[in-house]
């Protein structure tokens, strides 16, 4: 009888044990989901939020905003030139916006900074984000980092320099060196010394042959970017208008850079094709000769689908060929021909403006 | 025979107490759920706005005169050019429809043109649809409309250089 009763005192403890193990065990997984839920409605709707800033950011031209940013910062990502805003769980994809930022912005605030992207037409505009903890020095004195220094918003946080050496540490979590010519050496020396702790991106800018090289920190040391991929695929590093070279200046790294150029350049041949087909409608339906003229002129192609042919081409279609060969090649061809096209369709284009015709773009 | 049924008791107080507990949990995390929910159908709508409003700001449609950018309105010739490269019987459009599709993704966006003050009648509708790509097997499709101008810039004496009035109308599709 005693035995029994020892055996009574035993299972209910055992049982108390179980049922009590089972209650903690449900309270953590109510705990657990209720702190995934909570993450994932925050990261929502701070995703919503900022699909929203930048959809209306991107929208403008040349303005800049503060917004407020989240406790985590902003994390961005570009595997494979497939970008992305990434909240918890959750990630906003670039899809047809170019958008130049930092991996990481973190702070109270980030400033957003748009500006329009022609060639000449308007392609798309550009977002870039920095905020007061990325410093930007401009070394050196030519009329290209001059017109940076011009058009750069007294915002973003920036400085003209005529040596690397006066170059301080000032404890920014980034520096970006932005420099012409050959003292790549000299910006490597200074900040393998000076800003070892340092998150550093340094741009070296060829204005000839509008090329760009990119450096940066691995490990200890500041190294050149190879401009070849894994792959063995040459990466686009040339730049086509100051809005461009900002978007070197504003990104992460070579790799970063590209691919958002490569979407430029994607939007540049959508609209150039919609411009080369709205050109040849007014020109079958226009009444005034010298109107259609100019319009033949813009158009002419053998094979818009071809590749480049100077003799035959237009400015348009060999705009749009240009757009096509980089985004296909993802490399930088000669830019120069661009520009020719360029001038070629603005000049045009003002033709038709005084001719009292509509204009292509 | 007396702790035999103080122990069923307990058990079958604890029985009550766990279907009690895990109905709470499933209600409470229930009306969780239809809260991300709403947030989720919140960020589509958001996002459908947004590609509604980004449609007029498109360079391939704005009205741009000598560079200058009119708001809510859309060109009628860059419309018409526009479905033009876009239509399946252009043999690019499936290459051209892939540059468009980081821009509308899976979704239909028409532009109608509701009233023209000089076209015969005033009220003739007019609709162009400027993108459709289906999400194939979807579950839910949403549909937005945004009012805008549609400006003639090219065209008869009458119509040339005036607006008329319409909508686009996107659908967003989803599984």
């Amino acid at each position: 009888m005693k035995r029994k009763a020892q055996l009574d005192v035993q299972f209910n403890w055992i049982f108390v044990l179980i049922a009590g193990a089972v209650i903690l065990a449900l309270f953590f997984k109510v705990a657990n989901t209720q702190r995934q839920l909570s993450a994932d409605k925050a990261a929502i709707r701070l995703q919503n939020d900022f699909d929203a800033i930048t959809t209306a950011a991107l929208q403008s031209k040349d303005t800049i905003q503060t917004v407020p940013l989240p406790k985590l910062g902003l994390n961005f990502d570009c595997a494979d030139c497939s970008c992305s805003i990434k909240f918890g769980r959750f990630s906003i994809p670039f899809n047809d916006r170019s958008i130049f930022s930092p991996y990481t912005v973190e702070g109270a605030d980030a400033k957003l900074w748009t500006l329009d992207w022609k060639a000449p037409f308007r392609a798309t505009n550009f977002l870039f984000i920095t905020n007061d903890f990325v410093k930007i020095y401009l070394v050196g004195n030519d009329p290209v980092l001059d017109r940076i220094k011009a058009a750069m918003p007294a915002d973003v946080r920036f400085e003209q320099i005529s040596d690397v050496k006066d170059a301080t540490n000032e404890k920014y979590s980034r520096v970006v060196f932005v420099t012409l010519g050959n003292d790549a050496p000299a910006i490597q020396t200074v900040m393998n010394s000076k800003f070892k702790d340092v998150d550093v991106h340094v741009v070296v800018v060829s204005a000839s042959t509008n090329d760009l090289t990119f450096y940066k920190r691995n490990k200890n040391m500041i190294e050149k970017e190879n401009a070849v991929d894994d792959s063995g695929q040459t990466i686009m590093t040339a730049f086509f208008g100051d809005e461009m070279l900002f978007g070197a200046i504003m990104a992460q790294d070579m790799e970063d850079y590209s691919c958002n150029a490569i979407t430029a350049f994607k939007r540049l041949e959508g609209v150039g094709r919609v411009y080369q087909q709205r050109a040849v409608e007014l020109k079958d339906t226009t009444k005034n000769p010298a109107c259609g003229a100019e319009y033949t002129v813009i158009t002419k192609t053998n094979d818009l689908e071809g590749g480049f042919d100077a003799a035959n081409d237009g400015p348009l279609p060999t705009i749009i060929k240009f757009a096509h060969k980089t985004v296909v090649d993802e490399s930088s061809p000669d830019f120069n021909i661009l520009q020719i096209a360029a001038d070629s369709l603005a000049a045009s284009n003002e033709k038709l403006l005084r001719l009292s015709c509509p204009t292509v773009y | 025979m007396k702790a035999q049924i103080k122990l069923f008791e307990s058990i079958a107080v604890m029985v009550v107490f766990a279907f009690l507990l895990i109905f709470g949990v499933n209600f409470y995390f229930g009306i969780q759920k239809t809260s991300v929910n709403r947030e989720l159908a919140r960020a589509s709508q958001l996002h459908m706005f947004g590609l509604a409003q980004k449609i007029s700001f498109l360079p391939e449609l704005d009205c741009a005169i000598a560079g200058i950018q009119e708001e809510a309105c859309i060109d009628a010739s860059k419309l018409s050019a526009f479905a033009s490269v876009l239509d399946d019987s252009n043999p690019q459009s499936s290459a051209i429809s892939a540059l468009y599709f980081p821009v509308f993704g899976w979704s239909t966006v028409t532009v109608t043109q509701i009233y023209a003050r000089n076209a015969v009648p005033p009220t003739a509708v007019r609709q162009v649809t400027l993108y459709n790509n289906t999400l194939p097997k979807y579950k839910e499709s949403s549909k937005m409309q945004v009012p805008i101008l549609i400006f003639n810039a090219t065209g008869s004496q009458s119509t040339e250089g005036t607006y008329a009035f319409g909508y686009i109308e996107v659908t967003q599709y989803a599984k």
